[in-house]
């Protein structure tokens, strides 16, 4: 067979030994130059990989012999005290007692893992003490409550003394129930049964069938814990000596090499600052799936085996992955710098994989689209399988375990600042995940989400893109193909861990999770107002406030007034624009105005405390009423002025700091803080939130919105001739929080002058901390309406910054690259050449190509995923799809897949949907585009936008000027009339069908244009030659790129911009040479 | 009697061989020069058989491009692995720690002596990027393309149908490799999994051709005093007549073909000129056409529509070269190769110019319409008598005749331009290139990669199965010339190949012959100097 040829001679470490292998005694170590050359293949990449970590370190084929954790030396608990940096602080139960306690897992700094388990903390909340409520009643009415439902679950009633954060009311002190209850999950139940929906009886001191509110029921049991211990996310813990209880290795329910007990309340939680702010070398595992799926159908788990899983394990802070292993299902040639791990049986091989996760014990598991394909497809494969221990992923081992056992739920996110989305959650015990897709999706705004296109925008590479259907026939191949396939297989799983570290995502992600306080688990998970909340919560508590919980359902869909915008005066402006900001406005209005929940007033407390407005409380523009600083400082702004003190603190650090991981560690903290700071108003104005305040947020917008008016007019006030000044000030737009300012000047250092003069006085004029900042100049600037506007970007009057444009049609998904590149080429040559006249020759020219079919289709294609069967409208891409699959079952888009397509000329009248059709396709059958469709729908709004407000009416003659009347359309080789079409060759200088009495046989012209052959000839075989070379460049680069000589090019990466170009290269090539042929038959 | 030729003749550069002093005489370069030659009274007539070798350069029909590029690189390493392999086992058989053979660079195993066969390829970051290229900034203009793609990051790289592995070492480095090459590699495979060189070879030249050379009559053996004179017949090779170029250098070409057609110089000239057998145009024989256009949006605008629809174009150029075409093969044979800058296809290999082209000339049985690259058989013969004078009693009735078998291989310089690029000179030159893609048996290893060529599916048709008598590169930066000789003890007489790097002849105005019978070559330079000047020496010639 096949197969057993060609089994590595190679030794192979199986998984589990981790015994190192002898060192070579042999070493001639090598240095390489290292380049990071787009065209390399990533076999070589690998293979550098190898040699960076240093001949003889490591002698072991891709990290193979130290998958394990360092050893753990003894340690003793009466006289050392365990330091690590907790990860994630989850729920769980004594599985002895069944009592209720958290686990905190966490790695010391040294590699070692802890699980510690924490005890005796348990749930609570409050609710007012209705009136008539002796102190002597709590015994009884714990009793009641433990009756009525059955059970024993409130443990103690405790009176405390607290204030309503909602409201001011004065300054007493008010008594409040506080209810210990002995489970987290019977919580709800008390407060909703029982108490919220006014079922308590209790010696008729609640009113019968009406609410009664309670304070801080709401909050999950793990940030409960968080906040009282004030432990903040990823923030290291020291547990002194003899404080805890190191279990012994038989009671272990982990794999965790250290395991403890500890109360609560016993050990320390240091704030991540200062030498807390490191970071503990935590193993991060980047790993990616493959699957041989069948033809067309997008791989399902009960019938398509998993046939690769690659895996990078690096640790936080180096630059290079420590472990890099493939399983392979079958036999796969060596890779240099990987370990292979080759398997006959699919259960085995996925039962090994468990067996290295075990081993290695990776605290972070990050991969892309990890957490909606892999997980589950893993887990649903084995369980298909059979496989019955793999499912054990997390770190609680055990027979228990089953009870918290992986398993995968669905989960639907809603938020609105991230939008809709349906995902899955696969739970790992212990470990943190990070779908870099999902970050992605959450932080940065993408024409494509693919692996490929993040790559090529982040990482400046292409990425080969090998279809599913490619992959079982490599799969199906030797043990070469399969070889190639690990390598496409190794390299997305190297690409995320990539990403991970260029983009910073899991150290500003750390940092995040540490100036909130929530658990790093939650920043993919939930949105932005669990962050706020927690912050709220932990404030609130220091002060003595209890939080109320308001009940599901109150969110109401009304809508306030948003931020003002100043009319926008459309135009292109050649003069400097200077740009005044106030930075951070929403924050420093609500410190400003102290406008807090604490601080809220309504008439009755007014009259009732006789407050003097003004003095005592202030109205907003809003007509709410909030209490002055001088009866009480609000905790809002509490809040956020230690959010901008401790982001100028990691500022000030970040310019001293010199340590490259340091600085990263800085910079994102002061990000998250930034955020922070802004997502607190939008925490009061979310709705559908957990704690929505309208007063507060209409009143913020109010403040801003006189905010703007009022700068504009000091600013215009000021800087006119009747004040001395050389012209009169404009301002030409404003929005939210920037003023758009002509002052006149045409020197870019005037105008900066001005503008820092003009941003100061205008401060003076505002309360603190509202500050008007000046911070840049755009020269040229073309402002086309609000919310869109291009401009050069000056801060220094030397060079200009970059170019900076706002809601002009570069990333739209469902447009195609045609209309940015036209779009980015007009603003740059209006912008930066200054030349106007210029950008309209270059549109005229694009739109006479697109008319005359010479626009590169890649340029034309527009994508949309397929994302379910059954849309409710038709549209363009399900419709092709259906079409696809009737055409050729095998390659039509699966589900899931994405769905390019170009539209086409159609009957007259058809709809868009009905026009989609695959580019593929179209090039093979010469369909004429519908390059109408792409002048009318794609192009004409977004350069109708740009061009008017410098040409005004003129502009729509770039739409229909002469440059539209030459149209050229491809005659198309299928479909319609063409069945009965005959063809005809014409003559190739006038078109003149070529028959028997006008020309040669075969020959290329007619016998009037017999004198120009020479021209004719030397014009098609310049176009061929062109044609040559293009075909030529693109394939030799796709075989770069795949970094094989030898083997075909797989890739039908979409996203390439080189994928369609490549397809209709070949076409077009032997289009030409076959009309050069006809050159040779003829007389000339 | 001596006598002076006006012709300039520039000094031979490169020559290995011994010259014959009939042959050439050497002057300082540069000087204006009198050539002595004695005159001969023999008069022979060489008649000119012409053979194709092997048509390989020929495209199919209908040619597809529906193949990838991986197909030439499976094909030719299959070609040539067993030429390399055979080489390096002679060669390296004897080597202490007795290496082992690997057929897989895949198979290699760890601190193991082992050599391994396979494909170079050299990564470069420098090499030209269609990604790059695609993703630029339309409005900035592209940077020049680079004139050398090596650099301190480049990566070598051996590549067979199982993987590729990391070439390192000295060795590797000064082999002076280019992408494509098939290569046999001695080493060791270090602990990083880079391959350690401690030697590399390659194919070696390719045999002879078997029916090359001189076939001697029997006659002539017997009787040695007797000898015929000795037949000098030359080709004549110019390339880079650039035709419609902005200067042009119609004077020249003029002399050129009034010295070959006969009617030029003095009766010394008219006997070179009798003698050369045939012409070849390698390459560039017309100027690119200069489009008037300066304005730099159009030229982006050219970019985009890919073929500009108003290109200018004047039929002159052509109709020039078909006159002279016309006049060149009513005497001898010419053949015609397309070079990089003529209108031909841009890939290798370039496909004939359509004869219909030439006008009158197409219809002439002696012009020809080549491949670039080619293959030539030239077989001559001299079939009449000697003159009187000389004639013996004994030779007259055998009438001593004397076979010429000369395969020529002719590429209009493109492969040799490509694989400059990769290596920095000092120490490599267009000349030891040449010399080198000899030694590799494949004359354009940087196709596909960085030079453009069709994706054949089942054979790389730049694989020399043979060795020519004669190599002729086109459109080379300076003339060089050189002799490379095989170098098999064993091989019952010394066999050789001339290798000769012709130039523009638009820059330098240089007709190259080379000597059929001896391999020597002589350069023939028509005025440098000052157009008008020469053009007054030659008419006070014709007088």
């Amino acid at each position: 067979m096949e197969v057993d040829r060609a089994v590595k001679r190679r030794k192979v470490t199986t998984a589990g030994s981790s015994s190192s292998q002898p060192s070579q005694s042999q070493s001639q170590s090598q240095s390489q130059p290292q380049s990071q050359s787009q065209s390399q293949s990533f076999a070589d990449v690998l293979e550098r990989l190898k040699v960076n970590e240093g001949a003889g370190m490591n002698s072991a084929e891709g990290g193979a012999d130290c998958w394990a954790r360092p050893a753990l030396p003894p340690v003793d608990e009466s006289r050392d005290a365990l330091v690590f940096q907790q990860i994630d602080v989850e729920p769980s139960t004594d599985f002895g007692t069944g009592a209720v306690m958290l686990r905190m897992f966490g790695v010391t700094e040294a590699g070692h893992s802890v699980l510690a388990y924490v005890t005796d903390f348990l749930p609570y909340f409050y609710i007012a003490v209705p009136r008539g409520f002796q102190n002597d009643d709590k015994e009884d009415f714990r009793n009641h409550i433990n009756t009525s439902l059955g059970g024993s679950f409130v443990v103690n009633i405790e009176s405390v003394q607290r204030r309503n954060l909602w409201g001011y009311r004065g300054d007493d002190w008010v008594a409040f129930l506080k209810l210990t209850i002995c489970d987290p999950k019977t919580l709800p139940k008390v407060r909703d049964k029982y108490i919220s929906q006014g079922e308590c009886h209790f010696q008729s001191l609640f009113p019968i069938g009406q609410a009664v509110s309670t304070f801080e029921s709401n909050i999950p049991y793990a940030l409960r814990f968080m906040i009282d211990t004030k432990v903040v996310g990823m923030n290291w813990i020291e547990i002194p000596a003899g404080k805890y209880k190191i279990m012994p290795d038989k009671e272990k329910h982990s794999q965790c090499q250290v395991e403890l007990r500890v109360r609560y309340d016993h050990f320390i939680s240091h704030a991540p600052e200062g030498k807390w702010s490191k970071v503990a070398p935590l193993r991060i595992l980047s790993f990616d799936i493959e699957c041989a799926g069948r033809k067309g159908i997008f791989p399902e788990p009960q019938m398509d085996p998993v046939i690769q899983i690659a895996n990078m394990v690096t640790r936080q802070g180096d630059s290079q992955p420590f472990i890099r292993n493939i399983f392979t299902l079958n036999s796969c040639s060596h890779i240099v710098g990987s370990q292979v791990l080759s398997f006959k049986d699919e259960g085995a091989m996925l039962q090994a994989w468990r067996d290295f996760i075990e081993e290695a014990d990776p605290d972070v598991v990050i991969g892309y689209n990890i957490s909606n394909f892999d997980f589950p497809y893993l887990l649903d494969r084995a369980k298909h399988l059979k496989a019955a221990k793999f499912p054990y992923l997390g770190r609680i081992k055990s027979m228990f375990s089953q009870l918290l056992a992986l398993f995968v739920k669905d989960t639907h996110f809603s938020s609105k600042a991230y939008g809709q989305r349906d995902s899955k959650e696969t739970v790992l015990d212990g470990r943190l995940q990070l779908d870099i897709l999902q970050f992605m999706q959450r932080e940065h705004k993408l024409r494509s989400y693919t692996l490929n296109s993040v790559c090529a925008q982040f990482l400046g590479e292409q990425k080969e893109d090998v279809h599913h259907s490619v992959i079982t026939e490599l799969q199906n191949g030797t043990p070469e193909s399969r070889r190639r396939l690990a390598v496409y297989c190794l390299k997305d799983a190297y690409l995320p861990q990539r990403l991970l570290d260029k983009l910073m995502c899991f150290v500003n992600y750390i940092e995040m999770s540490r100036v909130t306080g929530v658990p790093f688990n939650f920043l993919l998970s939930r949105g932005q107002s669990i962050k706020v909340l927690s912050q709220l919560f932990r404030k609130a508590n220091e002060e003595g406030y209890v939080v109320p919980a308001l009940l599901k359902g109150e969110g109401t869909d009304e809508q306030y007034e948003g931020a003002t915008v100043i009319e926008p005066k459309k135009g292109y402006y050649d003069s400097p624009i200077a740009t005044l900001d106030f930075s951070s406005l929403y924050p420093s209005i609500m410190m400003a105005h102290n406008l807090c929940y604490t601080t809220l007033l309504d008439k009755t407390t007014i009259d009732r405390l006789q407050l003097v407005k003004d003095v005592d409380y202030i109205q907003t523009p809003n007509n709410d009423f909030f209490a002055t600083t001088s009866r009480r400082k609000g905790l809002l702004p509490t809040v956020l002025e230690d959010l901008i003190s401790a982001r100028k603190r990691a500022k000030a650090d970040l310019k001293k700091e010199t340590d490259p991981f340091k600085c990263a560690v800085l910079d994102g903290r002061q990000l998250a803080l930034k955020i922070s700071a802004n997502s607190v108003y939008g925490f009061t104005g979310a709705t559908i939130g957990k704690l929505p305040c309208l007063a507060i947020s209409s009143s913020v917008t109010s403040y801003g919105r006189q905010m703007i008016e009022k700068t504009k007019q000091e600013v215009e006030a000021e800087y006119c001739v009747a004040n001395g000044h050389d012209h009169n000030a404009e301002v030409i737009y404003g929005d939210t929080d920037s003023v758009m300012v002509k002052f006149g000047p045409a020197e870019l250092t005037k105008v900066m002058a001005l503008g820092i003069e003009a941003a100061d006085l205008v401060t003076a004029r505002f309360v603190k901390p509202i500050k008007l900042e000046f911070e840049k100049v755009y020269f040229p600037y073309l402002l086309i309406s609000k919310k869109r506007y291009a401009g050069l970007y000056w801060t220094k009057p030397e060079k200009y910054d970059k170019m900076d444009s706002k809601g002009i049609e570069t990333v739209r998904r469902d447009n195609c690259r045609l209309v940015s590149t036209v779009i980015e080429t007009c603003l740059h040559k209006m912008l930066i050449d200054r030349d106007v006249k210029g950008a309209e020759d270059y549109t005229k020219r694009v739109i006479s190509d697109l008319l005359q079919n010479k626009v590169d289709m890649s340029q034309l294609v527009i994508t949309k995923a397929l994302s379910k069967a059954e849309y409710s409208g038709k549209q363009a891409h399900v419709e092709l799809a259906g079409r696809m699959k009737q055409r050729d079952a095998g390659s039509a888009p699966a589900l899931g897949d994405r769905v390019a397509y170009v539209i086409v000329k159609g009957m007259k009248g058809a709809a868009a949907y009905e026009k989609s059709e695959d580019p593929l396709y179209v090039l093979e059958n010469n369909i004429p585009i519908d390059t109408k469709y792409y002048l009318d729908n794609q192009l004409s709004k977004p350069l109708m936008r740009i061009f008017e407000p410098i040409l005004g009416e003129k502009a729509s003659s770039l739409l229909s000027g002469g440059h539209t009347r030459s149209i050229q359309i491809a005659t198309p080789t299928v479909g319609g009339l063409m069945k009965f079409a005959v063809k005809t060759v014409t003559c190739l200088g006038c078109k003149t069908p070529l028959r028997a009495n006008n020309s040669v046989k075969n020959g290329a012209v007619c016998n009037n244009c017999r004198p120009k052959t020479a021209e004719l000839y030397q014009r098609h075989v310049g176009t061929a030659s062109e044609m040559q070379v293009r075909f030529s460049r693109l394939w030799t680069q796709c075989q770069r790129c795949q970094g094989s000589l030898h083997q075909d090019v797989l890739c039908s990466s979409k996203d390439c911009p080189i994928f369609y170009m490549r397809k209709k290269a070949q076409k077009d090539v032997e289009d030409a040479d076959a009309v050069l042929e006809r050159f040779d038959l003829d007389a000339w | 009697m001596p006598k002076c030729g006006k012709y300039r003749m520039e000094k031979q550069r490169h020559f290995e061989a011994p010259i014959s002093s009939k042959d050439i005489a050497i002057f300082p370069a540069q000087a204006t020069c009198t050539v002595i030659f004695e005159p001969l009274e023999a008069q022979v007539h060489i008649s000119y058989q012409l053979h194709r070798v092997s048509n390989d350069s020929t495209l199919p029909h209908v040619s597809s491009y529906k193949h990838q590029f991986s197909n030439i690189y499976f094909t030719r390493l299959t070609m040539l692995r067993k030429a390399v392999e055979q080489r390096a086992e002679k060669r390296w058989k004897n080597v202490a720690g007795k290496p082992t053979y690997v057929r897989r660079v895949l198979d290699v195993v760890k601190s193991q002596l082992c050599w391994i066969v396979g494909t170079v390829y050299i990564d470069m970051p420098l090499k030209p990027n269609v990604l790059q290229d695609i993703g630029r900034d339309h409005s900035i203009a592209p940077p020049p393309p680079p004139v050398k793609f090596n650099s301190d990051k480049d990566v070598v790289m051996l590549e067979d149908e199982s993987g590729r592995i990391t070439l390192v070492g000295e060795k590797v480095k000064v082999a002076c490799l280019v992408t494509g090459v098939i290569v046999a590699v001695l080493g060791v495979e270090t602990l990083n999994g880079e391959f350690e060189a401690i030697d590399v070879s390659i194919a070696g030249l390719a045999p002879f051709c078997e029916n090359g050379g001189e076939v001697e009559d029997v006659m002539n053996t017997e009787e040695p005093d007797s000898l015929p004179p000795q037949i000098d017949e030359y080709i004549g090779i110019v390339s880079g007549l650039q035709i419609g170029s902005p200067s042009p250098i119609d004077a020249q070409i003029q002399m050129l073909v009034e010295f070959l057609v006969g009617e030029a110089g003095g009766p010394e000239d008219r006997k070179i000129a009798a003698q050369v057998s045939c012409l070849v145009i390698a390459g560039n024989s017309l100027a690119i056409p200069i489009s008037k256009e300066t304005d730099k949006d159009d030229k982006k605008d050219r970019r985009f529509k890919k073929a500009s629809s108003h290109a200018t174009f004047s039929p002159h150029p052509a109709a020039m070269l078909a006159a002279h075409l016309l006049d060149l093969s009513s005497v001898l044979p010419v053949h015609i190769l397309p070079g990089p800058d003529d209108p031909a296809g841009a890939i290798l290999p370039q496909q004939p110019f359509p004869r219909a082209m030439f006008g009158k000339a197409s219809s002439s049985e002696t012009f020809y319409c080549e491949t670039n690259p080619v293959w030539l058989n030239i077989e001559c013969e001299n079939t009449k008598h000697l003159p009187p004078s000389k004639r013996t009693s004994t030779s007259r009735s055998k009438s001593s005749s004397l076979h010429l078998k000369r395969n020529i291989l002719i590429t209009s310089g493109q492969p040799v331009l490509d694989m400059y690029k990769y290596l920095s000179s000092p120490p490599s030159t267009c000349l030891s290139i040449a010399m080198s893609t000899l030694m590799w048996q494949h004359i354009a290893p940087t196709a596909p990669d960085t030079l453009w060529c069709h994706p054949f599916r089942d054979r790389d048709p730049f694989v020399l199965h043979q060795t020519p008598d004669i190599y002729v590169v086109g459109n080379a930066p300076e003339f060089a010339t050189a002799l490379v000789r095989s170098g098999d003890e064993d091989a019952k007489k010394e066999q050789r190949c001339r290798v000769v790097l012709v130039p523009s002849f638009a820059e330098t105005g240089l007709l190259v012959l080379v000597n059929l019978r001896t391999l020597n070559v002589r350069c023939v330079g028509f005025g440098l100097e000052g157009t008008s000047a020469m053009k007054k020496e030659l008419d006070s010639e014709k007088e």
